[in-house]
């Protein structure tokens, strides 16, 4: 296990970082040069200060969506706050890339990082029983959105099976880091593209509705 | 049904840009979207979910085009048939889909194969052959505008409703509408400019019809012809704002 564990948080986190940083780059480069060559209204007359109205109002939220769907919103922002942050600012992880890199930030305390990830799986089972029952959204529901969301998940949970070393350890810790390789190696290539497609989209749909003097939403 | 499938591919071609690729591709399929729905809220089905809409759109490009008559009937059924375009659901959406803008390049697909719905069909043949969407004659226009006019000059004596005045400040167009079935209409808004004093004038025979059809059928030769006629009209009188109709 320990040899899985080297490979995985080695040679492979390594390549997997990278095909999610170059193909983050490339899926907002693509849309440049589509637009430019293929789509010229979605940027002619770009009105900045209303793109960056709109994707303010989105990560604030200040929307009608958060007004009118509190729970999901609260869901959403609970899960995507978790998993950034103890991804991002864990000690553990942080002490990584300082004997790896020699590189160190700011960490949250591990107790409130153990809060956070509990939150976290709690607005992710949420949201697999919203999935579930709400008739609206599991009509739309296919495979890839399974997927992705056991994906998102499964570091998540791993995570806090590794930190209160529930299970075998050095599975765990192996499969932990395995899932996220696994994590950011999709990403481009699915819906989680919206980690940088989303400032693109609320960027251009924000223009557009400054155009027409509508409200950013 | 026949269906011309190069013809198609071409049409597939020519809207897969870079707002359609990247809104298929980052939709979460959430359902917030179905909030914003007339559609969704008056009768809540699965495939009036807002998000259902650009399925054919996607299955389309995964298809490269090669589909069958079934799937273009519930393209046109879905696209046509599901959605006014009025833009409520980009409003819910997280990410700002414009589920609108990809129904009207999915909408451009069945107008490739001729598929447009009856009476989207005839209205935009009206405005295209006659210049205006319900067909109406310019004698029709002219007695209508004339009709309303005298009424109007009962109450208001000194009521005008020009008819190509150059270099008038305003153009007022019209939805065909108010000519043929409310001309009450058209004798308020001639009242209300009237009033105000505003130095205004009708177009005459093309131009005065600011709806267009093409826009909604996903024409766009016929939705820039519609709009070049009434942007030509204002151009030749000199005006400084054209007045466009609900």
């Amino acid at each position: 296990m320990f040899a899985l564990y080297d490979l995985a948080a080695g040679p492979l986190f390594a390549f997997s970082l990278s095909v999610f940083v170059l193909g983050m780059g490339w899926r907002v480069l693509r849309f440049l040069l589509l637009a430019k060559r293929a789509d010229p209204a979605a940027l002619k007359g770009f009105r900045l200060v209303w793109a960056i109205k709109s994707i303010f109002r989105w990560l604030v939220p200040a929307n009608i969506t958060a007004r009118e769907n509190p729970l999901p919103t609260v869901a959403g922002f609970v899960f995507h706050l978790g998993l950034l942050a103890t991804a991002l600012f864990l000690q553990a992880h942080v002490i990584l890339w300082d004997q790896a890199w020699d590189i160190s930030w700011w960490t949250l305390p591990d107790e409130v990082a153990d809060y956070l990830a509990f939150a976290c799986l709690g607005a992710g089972a949420y949201l697999i029983l919203r999935r579930l029952a709400a008739p609206q959204v599991r009509a739309l529901t296919g495979p890839s959105d399974w997927l992705v969301l056991f994906l998102s998940l499964a570091p998540v949970l791993s995570g806090v099976l590794a930190y209160h070393q529930w299970g075998d350890y050095d599975t765990i810790i192996a499969l932990h880091v395995l899932a996220a390789d696994l994590l950011l190696l999709i990403a481009p290539f699915t819906k989680l593209s919206h980690v940088v497609l989303f400032f693109v989209s609320r960027a251009v749909t924000g223009s557009d509705f400054g155009k027409r003097n509508v409200g950013a939403w | 049904m026949t269906l011309d499938i190069p013809k198609l591919k071409q049409a597939l071609n020519s809207r897969n840009g870079a707002r359609l690729r990247m809104w298929l591709d980052i939709c979460a399929h959430c359902g917030l979207c179905a909030q914003g729905c007339h559609f969704y809220q008056s009768d809540p089905r699965p495939e009036h979910v807002p998000a259902h809409r650009m399925k054919p759109m996607a299955e389309m490009l995964r298809k490269k085009g090669e589909v069958n008559e079934e799937f273009m009937q519930w393209l046109v059924d879905t696209v046509y048939g599901t959605c006014t375009m009025c833009q409520r659901c980009t409003m819910f959406c997280p990410y700002g889909i414009g589920i609108a803008f990809i129904v009207r390049a999915t909408r451009a697909l069945a107008v490739s194969q001729g598929l447009t719905p009856p009476g989207l069909a005839s209205g935009l043949q009206n405005a295209l052959d006659v210049g205006n969407n319900l067909g109406i004659t310019d004698e029709e226009y002219r007695e209508t505008i004339e009709w309303q006019l005298e009424e109007l000059q009962e109450e208001m004596p000194n009521a005008v409703a020009p008819i190509d005045k150059k270099g008038a400040e305003v153009l007022v167009t019209f939805h065909p509408r108010d000519i043929k079935f409310y001309p009450q209409n058209l004798y308020g808004y001639l009242k209300l400019y009237n009033a105000a004093g505003l130095d205004f004038t009708l177009a005459g025979s093309k131009g005065w019809d600011s709806t267009n059809i093409g826009l909604f059928a996903g024409d766009d030769p016929a939705a820039a012809e519609l709009c070049g006629r009434v942007v030509a009209a204002g151009e030749n009188l000199g005006v400084r704002t054209i007045l466009t109709a609900e």
